[in-house]
C-alpha cells in the first residue's frame, strides 16, 4: 500500500508531565496543545520522513508516565528501535528518576536499542538543570543527548530526524553483513553502540542553536 | 507619401536641395494626376451613388419620426410601471401593518385573557393552563404593546395586565419549583414528570433540566448504594459472587443507560432536541462518583492493590521466575504472598468484565449523543465541534481514568499469569511421543492464547496490545531462545563411528561443554535435540494459527474502533506474526547442526566407496556390475536406513527438510567423488546407470523443489556417457545446462578416451 524503505519503532518514556505527548504532537502535527491531560495507556502516531531521498516510516509510541500503566508501556520496550527518555529541565525530580528509567530499559529493552536522553522545556525560565548536567549523565550512560522545547518547536524536528538517520544508517550496515546464524537477531541490529562517541555529534549543533 | 510637406523656397539654398524639392514635386504631380484620372474615369458611378443617396433622404426622415414616437411610448410605460409598483409597495406595507396590528390586537386580547386566565388557572391548580398562559405572554413584545395603546386609560390597563402576569410568572415558577421538589421528596414519579414539563413553558429550560437530572442522579445514587450493600454481604458461595463487582458496575451502567433511554423522549418532546449532551454530562458526573465508590469497594474486597503490588515486586525481581516463590514467602509478614496463577483466573476474568461493561456503556453514550446532535445541529462544522467537546468531556471523565487503571492492574496480573503459567509448563515439560514434540509447545500456546483472548474480552485496546507484546517477548526470549540453546549443543552421531565421525562427535560434545561417554546419555541428547527441532517447527505453525484466530477474534469482538486503535492492534498483531521468522532461523540452524553430525559424516564413507570401484572397465566387468551392483545399491539402502530412522522422530515438515539436506549432501559429495574418478565409455555407461538409480530413488522420497539439486548430477552422467564429443552440441540444443562451461570441460576431461584438444575446441 505505502512504500517505505524502513519502518522504525520509537518509544517515548519518562516521568509524567515532562512533555512527551507535546514532543510527539509538535513533530507529527506541528501543534503545541496546551492543557493536555495525562496520557492514558499508550498513544500512537506515524510520520514518514525522508532521509537521503528514502522514505522512512517512524512509528511513534507515546507512553503514559504514570506508574500504574507501567505494565502496558513496558511491553513496548523490547520491540523498540529507539527509546527516547525525556526529563523536564525545570524539574529536578524528573531528572532524579532517570536511573530508575535506565533500570527499566536494561531489564526490558533490547541491549542494542538506540537510547536518547532529552531535556525538554528549554523555553522555561526556571531551569533547574544546566545543560552540562544532562550531557554528562547521557555521556556516562552511553546515550545521545539533546535539549528541546516542544512549545517553541526548538530541536524537536532535529531529534526525530537524527534518530531516523542513525537507525537508517545502522540498518544499511546490517544489510551488508548478513546476520550470523548462531545469533538469532533481536529486532534492532546495533553492533557498535559503545564505539559511537556519544552525544558529541548531536550536542555540538544543538548548543550552537541556542 | 506622408502629408503635403510644404517646402519653403527661401530655404532652398543649394542646388541639390532644389533638386530634391523638384523631384518631390514631380512625384506629387504624378500621384495627383493619377487620382484625378481615376475620379474622372469613375464619374458615372459616383454620380449614380449620389443620386441614390438623394433618394434615401425622405425614408430616413420617416425612420427618425418613428423612433421618436417609440421613445415616447417607452417613457410613458416606464412612468406607468413606476406608479404601479409604488402602489403595490404601499399596499404591502399597509398589509404588513394590518397583520402586525392584528397580531398586536390578538396579543392584547390574549393578554387580557391570559391575565385573567392565569389567575383562574392558579386558583384551580391547573398549572398546565397557567404555564401555557405565561408561555403565551412571554412570547409577546411588551414595550411594543405599550406603545400601541395611545389612550391613557388603555395603557394603564395593559400595564396592569403585564404586572399581573409578571407576578403570576414568578409565582408560578416558584410554585413549580416547589411542587417539583415536593414530588421528588414524595418520590411521586408522575408529578415529577408533570412539573418537569412546565419549566420550558416559563423559558426555564436549563433550570428544569438541571433539577430533573439532579433528581435522576439521586435515583442512581440510591440504587447503587443498594447494589453495593447487597454486593458486600454476598456470601462467597453465591452463584455470581466471583463477578459480583463486575455485576455491580454493570448494574450502574445499565441503570444510567436505561434512564437515558426512558427519559430521552420526554426531554426531546418538551425541551426540543440537542439537549441530551447536557443531561448526559450531568449524569456522567454522577456515574464518575459511583464508579469511584464501587471501584474502591472492589479494590478492598478483592485486595486488588495488595495483589498488584506483590505481583509487581515479583515481576521486577527476576521477571516472575519460580525462584521468587521459593525465597519470597513470609519474609514480610503483612505483605500478600505471591498469588498462584490459577487463583488469579477469577480476578482476571472479573477485571476484564468490568472494563468490557464500561466500554459498552461509553459506546452507548457516544451513539445516543451523536444521534441527538445530528437531529439538532444542521451545520456540519458546528456539529463536529460540539461532538469534539462532548468527546473530550467523556474521555477525560473519571470513569475512563478509573477504567484505565483497572486495565493497567489487569495487565500486570495477566503478565504475571502468563509468566508463571509458562514457567510451570516449562517445569513440567515432558516429551510427547506421539507428536515428537514436548508438552511445552502446546502448553505455551494454550497459555498465550488464553491470556490474549482474555485481554480481547476486556475490549481494551491497550490491554490487548500489551498482552500481544508480552506474548511476543515470551515466544522470542523463552521459546525461540530456549530451543536454540538446546540445538546449539548439537546432535550426537549414532552407530559405528569411524575416526572422522568420532572426531566430530567429540568436537560437538566439547562445544556443548561436557563429554558424554555413555551412549544412554547421547541417546537422551539426541532426543532432546530432535524434540527441540520439532518444537521449533511446531511453534511456527502454532503462531500462524494463533495469529489468525486472534485477528478474527479481535475483529468480531472489538467493533467501532478508531483508526488509531486499529493501527495499534495491527502493529502488535504483526509483531506476533513476525516471530515465525525468528523461529524459522532457529529451525534452519538446527537443521544445519543435524547436517553436520548426522548427515555429512555418514554420507561421506558411503560416497567414498564410489571411488573404490574403477569406472575404466571392460565388457565383462560391466556385465558383472549389472548383475552385482558395486555402489548405488548400497548407497540407496544406507540412505533409506538413515531416512527411515528419522521418520518416526521428526515432524512432517522437519522430515522434508532433512530429506532436502540429505539430497543436497549426497549430490554435493557424489559430484566431488565423480571428479576424482576417470571413465571410459563403459564406465560412463555404468555411471549413468548408477546416477539414474540414485536420482530415481531420491526423487521418490523428496519433493519437487529438491530434485532441482540432482539435475547437475544427471547432467554430469549424461556428459560422461556420450558416444563421442560431437554429441555435446546435440544435447546443448535441448538442454539447459546447470553446469558452467568450465565445469563441463572438466567433466569431459574425466573420460580417458576424449581428447583434451577436442574438449578445448568445443563451443559451449
Amino acid at each position: 500500500m505505502e512504500d517505505y524503505k524502513f519502518l522504525f519503532k520509537v518509544v517515548l518514556i519518562g516521568n509524567a508531565g515532562v512533555g512527551k505527548t507535546c514532543l510527539v504532537r509538535r513533530f507529527t502535527q506541528g501543534l503545541f496543545p496546551p492543557g493536555q491531560g495525562a496520557t492514558i495507556g499508550v498513544d500512537f502516531m506515524i510520520k514518514t520522513v525522508e532521509i537521503e531521498g528514502e522514505k522512512i516510516k517512524l512509528q511513534i509510541w507515546d507512553t503514559a508516565g504514570q506508574e500504574r500503566f507501567r505494565s502496558i508501556t513496558q511491553s513496548y520496550y523490547r520491540s523498540a528501535h529507539a527509546l527516547i527518555l525525556v526529563y523536564d529541565i525545570s524539574s529536578q525530580p524528573t531528572f532524579d528518576c532517570l536511573p530508575d528509567w535506565l533500570r527499566e530499559i536494561e531489564q526490558y529493552a533490547s541491549c542494542k536499542v538506540l537510547r536518547v536522553l532529552v531535556g525538554n522545556k528549554t523555553d522555561r525560565e526556571d531551569r533547574e538543570l544546566p545543560t552540562h548536567v544532562g550531557e554528562e549523565f547521557a555521556h556516562r550512560h552511553n546515550m545521545y543527548f539533546i535539549e528541546t522545547s516542544a512549545k517553541e518547536a526548538d530541536n524537536v524536528e532535529k531529534l526525530f530526524i537524527e534518530i531516523a538517520k542513525e537507525l537508517t544508517q545502522d540498518s544499511k550496515v546490517g544489510d551488508l553483513s548478513p546476520q550470523d546464524v548462531s545469533n538469532v537477531p533481536l529486532p534492532p541490529t546495533r553492533e557498535t553502540r559503545s564505539e559511537f562517541p556519544c552525544c558529541s555529534r548531536w550536542m555540538s549543533s544543538s548548543s550552537s542553536a541556542t | 507619401m506622408d502629408g503635403p510637406e510644404l517646402v519653403d523656397p527661401r530655404k532652398l539654398t543649394s542646388l541639390s536641395d532644389i533638386k530634391v524639392a523638384y523631384d518631390r514635386l514631380c512625384e506629387e504631380e504624378v500621384v495627383v494626376g493619377e487620382r484625378l484620372e481615376w475620379n474622372v474615369g469613375n464619374r458615372h458611378q459616383l454620380e449614380a451613388k449620389l443620386s441614390q443617396l438623394a433618394r434615401l433622404a425622405p425614408t430616413l426622415q420617416l425612420v427618425q419620426a418613428d423612433a421618436r414616437q417609440l421613445h415616447n411610448t417607452i417613457t410613458f410605460t416606464h412612468h406607468l410601471a413606476n406608479n404601479v409598483s409604488a402602489k403595490v409597495r404601499q399596499l404591502d406595507l399597509a398589509k404588513s401593518l394590518v397583520v402586525e396590528t392584528q397580531a398586536r390586537v390578538g396579543d392584547l386580547l390574549d393578554l387580557e385573557g391570559c391575565s385573567g386566565g392565569v389567575a383562574t388557572a392558579l386558583a384551580q391548580e391547573d398549572y398546565e393552563t397557567a404555564a401555557a398562559h405565561i408561555h403565551r405572554f412571554l412570547a409577546m413584545d411588551e414595550t411594543l404593546l405599550l406603545h400601541t395603546t395611545d389612550s391613557a386609560s388603555r395603557a394603564e390597563s395593559v400595564e396592569t395586565w403585564f404586572d399581573r402576569l409578571r407576578q403570576a410568572k414568578t409565582e408560578l415558577s416558584s410554585l413549580i419549583t416547589h411542587k417539583f421538589d415536593e414530588a421528588v421528596k414524595k418520590e411521586d414519579m408522575a408529578s415529577v414528570d408533570r412539573f418537569f414539563k412546565l419549566f420550558p413553558l416559563l423559558n426555564k429550560h436549563d433550570e428544569g433540566l438541571k433539577k430533573y437530572t439532579t433528581y435522576l442522579c439521586a435515583k442512581i445514587q440510591e440504587t447503587t448504594a443498594q447494589n453495593l450493600s447487597s454486593a458486600q454481604v454476598l456470601g462467597p458461595r453465591e452463584k455470581r459472587s466471583h463477578v459480583i463487582w463486575a455485576d455491580t458496575f454493570a448494574l450502574l451502567f445499565e441503570g444510567i443507560a436505561r434512564t437515558i433511554e426512558v427519559r430521552q423522549a420526554i426531554i426531546e418532546t418538551f425541551y426540543g432536541p440537542g439537549r441530551l449532551a447536557v443531561v448526559v454530562e450531568m449524569l456522567q458526573r454522577e456515574c464518575d462518583r459511583q464508579t469511584a465508590r464501587i471501584g474502591s469497594e472492589m479494590r478492598k474486597h478483592r485486595r486488588l492493590d495488595a495483589i498488584v503490588a506483590s505481583v509487581r515486586t515479583a515481576l521486577r525481581s527476576g521477571s516472575g521466575g519460580m525462584s521468587s516463590r521459593v525465597g519470597g514467602g513470609g519474609v514480610e509478614g503483612s505483605r500478600v504472598e505471591e498469588p498462584d496463577p490459577r487463583d488469579l483466573d477469577t480476578l482476571l476474568g472479573e477485571l476484564t468484565l468490568v472494563n468490557a461493561r464500561a466500554e459498552l456503556y461509553l459506546r452507548f453514550l457516544r451513539r445516543r449523543v451523536t444521534a441527538d446532535f445530528e437531529a439538532s445541529i444542521p451545520n456540519r462544522e458546528e456539529r463536529e465541534r460540539q461532538e469534539a467537546v462532548f468527546e473530550s468531556m467523556l474521555s477525560r471523565s473519571q470513569l475512563v481514568c478509573d477504567m484505565a487503571v483497572v486495565v493497567g492492574d489487569y495487565t500486570v496480573l495477566e503478565q504475571f499469569y502468563l509468566h508463571q503459567s509458562f514457567n510451570k509448563a516449562l517445569a513440567m515439560d515432558t516429551i510427547e511421543d506421539a507428536a515428537n514434540t514436548s508438552s511445552l509447545v502446546d502448553d505455551a500456546f494454550y497459555i498465550v492464547k488464553k491470556s490474549v483472548r482474555r485481554a480481547i474480552a476486556s475490549s481494551s485496546v491497550d490491554g490487548v496490545c500489551a498482552m500481544l507484546n508480552h506474548a511476543v517477548t515470551l515466544i522470542e526470549t523463552q521459546l525461540a531462545e530456549g530451543f536454540k540453546q538446546t540445538l546449539r549443543k548439537g546432535f550426537p552421531a549414532q552407530g559405528y563411528l569411524d575416526l572422522n565421525q568420532a572426531y566430530t562427535v567429540l568436537q560437538s560434545t566439547l562445544q556443548a561443554g561436557k563429554i558424554n561417554p555413555a551412549s544412554a546419555d547421547s541417546d537422551a541428547l539426541r532426543q532432546t535435540f530432535l524434540t527441540a527441532l520439532n518444537n521449533t517447527e511446531t511453534s511456527i505453525r502454532h503462531i500462524k494459527s494463533l495469529h489468525a484466530t486472534l485477528e478474527e477474534n479481535i475483529n468480531s469482538v472489538m467493533v467501532g474502533l478508531s483508526p488509531t486503535a486499529k493501527a495499534k492492534l495491527d502493529s502488535c498483531l504483526n509483531d506476533l506474526k513476525a516471530t515465525t521468522g525468528k523461529l524459522a532461523l532457529v529451525a534452519e540452524f538446527g537443521m544445519s547442526q543435524l547436517r553436520a553430525t548426522a548427515v555429512k559424516p555418514r554420507v561421506k564413507p558411503w560416497v567414498d566407496s564410489f571411488n573404490t570401484t574403477s569406472h575404466d572397465i571392460k565388457e565383462e566387468e560391466f556385465a558383472a556390475y549389472e548383475a552385482n551392483d558395486p555402489f548405488s545399491q548400497t548407497l540407496m539402502v544406507q540412505m533409506d536406513g538413515l531416512l527411515g530412522s528419522f521418520v518416526p522422530l521428526l515432524t512432517e515438515e522437519n522430515y522434508r527438510a532433512l530429506v532436502a539436506v540429505l539430497v543436497a549432501e549426497v549430490a554435493q559429495q557424489l559430484e566431488k567423488a565423480i571428479f576424482k574418478a576417470t571413465f571410459n565409455r563403459l564406465g560412463g555407461l555404468q555411471l549413468d546407470r548408477e546416477v539414474r538409480a540414485i536420482v530415481g530413488y531420491l526423487s521418490q522420497v523428496s519433493e519437487w523443489g529438491v530434485r532441482d539439486q540432482l539435475t547437475r548430477l544427471t547432467q554430469m552422467a549424461t556428459l560422461l556417457n556420450l558416444e563421442n564429443i560431437a554429441e555435446v552440441s546435440e544435447y546443448s540444443t535441448t538442454t539447459t545446462w546447470r553446469l558452467t562451461p568450465s565445469e563441463m570441460r572438466k567433466v569431459l576431461q574425466l573420460r580417458v578416451d576424449f581428447k583434451v584438444d577436442e574438449i578445448k575446441r568445443l563451443k559451449l
